[in-house]
This record gives C-alpha cells, sequence and structure tokens, in this order.
C-alpha cells in the first residue's frame, strides 16, 4: 500500500550570485497522499508544483521536513515512482520498442523477453504500427505518449507526471487526457499530476491541491466528487462549473494578492 | 522592406520545413526572391554545380602551370603541374628503373594511414574515457582538467623532439604525436557534450531505474555521441598533420617522409606529388568518419 507523506517540506535554493538572496521555492508543505488516489497539483508557474514533484520523485532533496513513501525517506529516483516529464524526454536514439524495452532490459531482461511486453503496451498507448520508429519521427503527442509506455512497462504503483500535456494543442491533449483516464480506471494506480489548467484538474483528479507562489505552498484542497469513470463530457455538469468557478476565484485571489504585494 | 520580409520568411519556413544541413547548404542566391516556392540545394542542375566548382581548380592549375614554366618563381626550381603529375604516376605505378621513388606509393600511403589509424584510435578511446568520467565526476574534472590545460597550448610541433629522444625513429613517435593531436579536440569535445546531455535524459534514466553505470553507458555516452564525432573529425584533420610532421622528423617511411625526402634530393615534382597525396587521404578519412557519423547518429540530423 504506497502512501506518499509530506511533512513540513521546505527547499530553499541559494541565491546564484554573491549578493541575491536565497530564494524559498517550497515552505512548509504537507501533504497525505492515500494509495489510488488520482491528485493534481494546481497554481500558477513558479508556486512550486513542479519542485514539490521532484522531491517525491527524488530528484532533489528538501532542505527541511521529509519526504515519505511507504513511511520510508525517499533516497533518491527509483523505477517504483515513474515520471513523465513536461517535454517527453524519451531517448532520441533508440526505437520507439527500444524506448519501452529500456526499464525491463536494465533489469537484464532479454530483447525476446521483453518484446511481447514491449507490443503490449505499445499497443495500450496506440504506437504499436510505429514501434520501429524512431521519436524525432514522432509527433508531440505521440512522443508523450512513449514517454508513458516507458513508465508504465515498468508497473510502478506511483505515477508522478509534471504538465505532461502542458506543450500539446488542445484537441491532441483532449484525447491525451482520455487515454490518461481509461489507463488509470484499469490499474488504479496512485497519480500526482501537476497543472495549471483548472479544467484538466477536474476533470481527471479526485483531489486538487490549490498552490501559491512566493514563497510555493499549499493553500487549500478540493475533493472532486464527479462520477467515474469520467470522460470530456463531464465539463458539461454543474458541479464541474461550479468547483472550475470557485477554483478560478481562488487562483485569481491569490494572483492578485501576490501582484499587488509585489 | 517588403523584399526583405519575404525573404526572412523564406528563411524561417526553412528552419521549420527542412533538416539542418539543408539549411547549411543553401547559398543565400537560392534563399532570396523564392518566397512561395522554396528550392532546395538539390535542385541545382549537377552540371551547373559542377560547372561552379571546377572553376578556380582550372584557373589554380593554369596559373601554376604557366609561372613554373616561365621559371619566374622559386628562382626557377618550382615543379610544373604537368611534371608533377608524371611525378605521381611513376611513383604509383614506376618499375624499379624508373626514379627512386618508382612504385614506392602504396607503401608510403600505408605506411601513414598505419600511423594515422593507430594513433587517432589510441588518442580517441583515451579522451572519451577521460572526458566522459570528467564530465559526470566533479572530483576527476577538479584532477583531470587543470593538467590537461596546462598540456593543451603545447602544440604538437614542439613535442617533436621530446618525442623523437623518448621513442626514437620510426612507427612509435608518429603514433604518439598522432595520439596526443587527435586526444585535446576529442576530449574537449566529449565534456562539452556531457556536461550538455547532463539533466533531463540522466533524470529519465534514474527514474527507469538506471544505476550510476548504466546511466553512463546507455545514456550520457549515447547522448554525447554526436558532440564525440564531431570532436572526431576535426581529430581527423589534425592527425593527418601530426603523422606528416612526425615522419618528416623522425621516419624512414611514410608520406611525410617521401615529402622531405624529395626536398632533400631536389626531387621538387615529388614534393608537389607528395602534398597532393597527403590532401586526399585527409579527405578520405573526413569523408569515411562522416559516413559513419551519418549511419550510426541519424537521430541527431534534426532541428528539433
Amino acid at each position: 500500500m504506497p502512501n506518499i507523506t509530506v511533512r513540513g517540506a521546505e527547499v530553499k535554493f541559494p541565491g546564484t550570485k554573491k549578493h541575491s538572496e536565497p530564494v524559498l521555492a517550497l515552505s512548509d508543505v504537507n501533504l497525505s497522499i492515500p494509495d489510488q488516489q488520482f491528485v493534481c497539483l494546481l497554481g500558477p508557474s513558479g508556486c512550486g508544483k513542479s519542485t514539490l514533484l521532484n522531491l517525491i520523485a527524488g530528484f532533489l532533496e528538501p532542505t527541511d521536513g521529509e519526504v515519505l513513501v511507504d513511511d520510508e525517506p525517499v533516497a533518491g529516483p527509483g523505477p517504483e515512482r515513474g515520471v513523465v516529464f513536461q517535454s517527453a524526454n524519451v531517448f532520441p536514439w533508440l526505437t520507439c520498442a527500444q524506448n519501452v524495452a529500456f526499464g525491463p532490459k536494465l533489469r537484464g531482461k532479454s530483447k525476446a523477453e521483453v518484446a511481447e511486453q514491449v507490443d503490449h503496451y505499445l499497443e495500450r498507448v496506440g504506437l504499436l504500427p510505429f514501434k520501429d520508429r524512431l521519436p524525432m519521427e514522432l509527433s508531440g503527442g505521440m512522443r508523450q505518449r512513449l514517454s508513458l509506455a516507458r513508465v508504465l512497462i515498468n508497473d510502478p504503483p506511483i505515477l508522478l507526471m509534471d504538465e505532461p500535456f502542458g506543450a500539446l494543442d488542445a484537441q491532441t491533449r483532449i484525447i491525451m487526457q482520455e487515454l490518461l483516464l481509461e489507463l488509470w480506471e484499469r490499474d488504479r494506480k496512485t497519480v500526482i499530476f501537476v497543472t495549471h489548467d483548472i479544467d484538466e484538474a477536474l476533470l481527471l483528479a479526485d483531489r486538487v491541491y490549490v498552490m501559491s507562489t512566493r514563497p510555493g505552498r499549499i493553500l487549500d484542497h478540493v475533493d472532486v466528487p464527479l462520477a467515474r469513470p469520467r470522460n470530456y463530457q463531464v465539463s458539461n455538469d454543474k458541479a464541474f462549473r461550479d468547483l472550475r468557478q470557485s477554483l478560478f476565484e481562488q487562483l485569481h485571489d491569490d494572483a492578485a494578492h501576490s501582484a499587488n504585494v509585489a | 522592406m517588403t523584399g526583405m520580409t519575404q525573404r526572412r520568411s523564406a528563411n524561417s519556413e526553412a528552419a521549420i520545413g527542412n533538416r539542418t544541413r539543408a539549411i547549411a547548404t543553401m547559398s543565400p542566391g537560392e534563399a532570396r526572391g523564392q518566397n512561395k516556392k522554396l528550392k532546395r540545394s538539390g535542385s541545382m542542375p549537377w552540371w551547373q554545380r559542377f560547372g561552379l566548382a571546377v572553376i578556380l581548380p582550372v584557373l589554380f592549375v593554369i596559373v601554376w602551370q604557366y609561372v613554373a614554366s616561365t621559371g619566374s618563381f622559386g628562382g626557377g626550381m618550382l615543379p610544373t603541374f604537368t611534371d608533377s603529375v608524371e611525378a605521381l604516376r611513376v611513383w604509383m605505378f614506376g618499375q624499379a628503373g624508373d626514379s627512386y621513388f618508382a612504385g614506392g606509393w602504396l607503401a608510403s600511403l600505408g605506411a601513414s594511414a598505419l600511423r594515422v589509424f593507430s594513433g587517432f584510435s589510441i588518442g580517441a578511446v583515451l579522451a572519451i574515457t577521460l572526458g566522459l568520467f570528467s564530465g559526470v565526476s566533479q572530483n576527476v574534472r577538479g584532477m583531470v582538467d587543470p593538467f590537461i590545460t596546462i598540456l593543451r597550448p603545447i602544440s604538437v610541433t614542439a613535442w617533436v623532439p621530446m618525442a623523437l629522444i623518448i621513442f626514437g625513429i620510426g612507427y612509435a613517435p608518429a603514433i604518439f604525436l598522432t595520439a596526443l593531436g587527435t586526444f585535446f579536440p576529442v576530449y574537449v569535445a566529449t565534456l562539452a557534450g556531457v556536461r550538455y546531455s547532463e539533466g533531463s535524459l540522466v533524470h529519465a534514466a534514474r527514474m527507469l531505474g538506471a544505476n550510476k553505470r548504466q546511466t553512463l553507458l546507455r545514456v550520457t555516452l549515447p547522448a554525447t555521441l554526436p558532440s564525440i564525432a564531431t570532436g572526431m573529425r576535426v581529430a581527423a584533420g589534425i592527425a593527418w598533420t601530426c603523422v606528416v610532421v612526425a615522419e618528416m622528423l623522425g621516419a624512414k617511411s611514410g608520406l611525410g617522409y617521401t615529402l622531405i625526402l624529395a626536398y632533400n634530393q631536389f626531387q621538387f615534382d615529388y614534393i608537389a606529388a607528395a602534398m597532393a597525396s597527403i590532401g586526399a587521404a585527409g579527405y578520405l578519412t573526413d569523408k569515411l568518419i562522416e559516413q559513419l557519423i551519418q549511419r550510426r547518429l541519424r537521430w541527431a540530423m534534426t532541428t528539433s
């Protein structure tokens, strides 16, 4: 039962030049995410939502506080916490099939052993016809599906997604969101999904954490009571529109407030 | 003003639509005035490209032949073009009685090529290995980099006497100097490549479960290959320079040895023949490496 606990986490980046002040990217963040929950971190750019994700991924260490997965402190990245980055970050010299086989092959599995699994996961993200292509021959959306497949083959109980659809056009984004929902309905992984898009957060999440800037911190959280399985039609629900309105006001007030302070 | 904008939009179209190579080979004349349909470099007819390329070499040969036959340069000792071609023919295909050099061309080329290949391989392998470790480890970089920074300004030619003292006459000093000349550009390119490719792809490898050794071999090394390849192309040119210098001063075979021997024996037409052979060998080496790069690094050939 992997649950994620963040207690009093603080991240302070040292100033780059002699006289510049250190930057407080995250301050006193507390989170407790149960197994199989789909969580969105919502906030404007600079609110530290990616920093928080990097803490859980193990790319970054907190300067204060602690990050626990399964009651164990996080010590570096690992295959039980799959990450999907904003830019696909697939290996450009490997074909689609080789990219997906990357994880299993690290654990000493032979090409023949993983071939069937690779086909299965390429199929699930709709890339099987492209298995021998290089990433440069794919569109942005296809590359992002590839980066999802190479993580899913590791079967991680936790999936960390850092604005994965932020660079895609609106139509492709909807298709990707629905694909993600479909995959999640089958596997029920714990997902932490970073976004600045209110609609995206409400469409995907069980719970939305609203974050604020300077310093990055969690303002509030909202539970999304919409029925599952969901698809894009859910945005017509009254409950969806009410939640969107209240989240919008919350983010707007906070942005106006910090604009005045600055 | 409008012409300016059109030209600029034609260029940006090219930047988006084509590969870097196409842009690099596109002449300004092609980009201009083609605001709707963009001409590619391949669309110039072969006879036009050939005609343009041939003008300067032909002019060069005519001037050379004229100047050399009038004897107005170099105290009348400048070999003519036709004499030099004849010397090359005898050197390549001549019988033992024709000249001191007759028939020795292939052996000379072979000796030089073997030295270039050995020295280049040794230098490149050392440079890539050390460059990779310097790139990923601050401790290794802190130790190795200052030492290399001190040694690098000493040109390879300055090393020649020391190399002859250490290794004597023959293959060894030439291989040493070639390895040395190869090492620096490849090391610098590898280090720069590693530092540039660190970050996102390394993060991706780590979260997929790669340990440090696996990350180095399966991600950092392949990600650095385009940079290493560039360094190796630069180094190949330097390697031929090194081998010629080394053979002129410390060998009894090879193209560089022939070059200096022809000078000492007043056979100046063989100097030109040797120069042409060295140029051709360097050109072929570069083409060979380019072919290898294109086959292995297709993924790195796009702008995106």
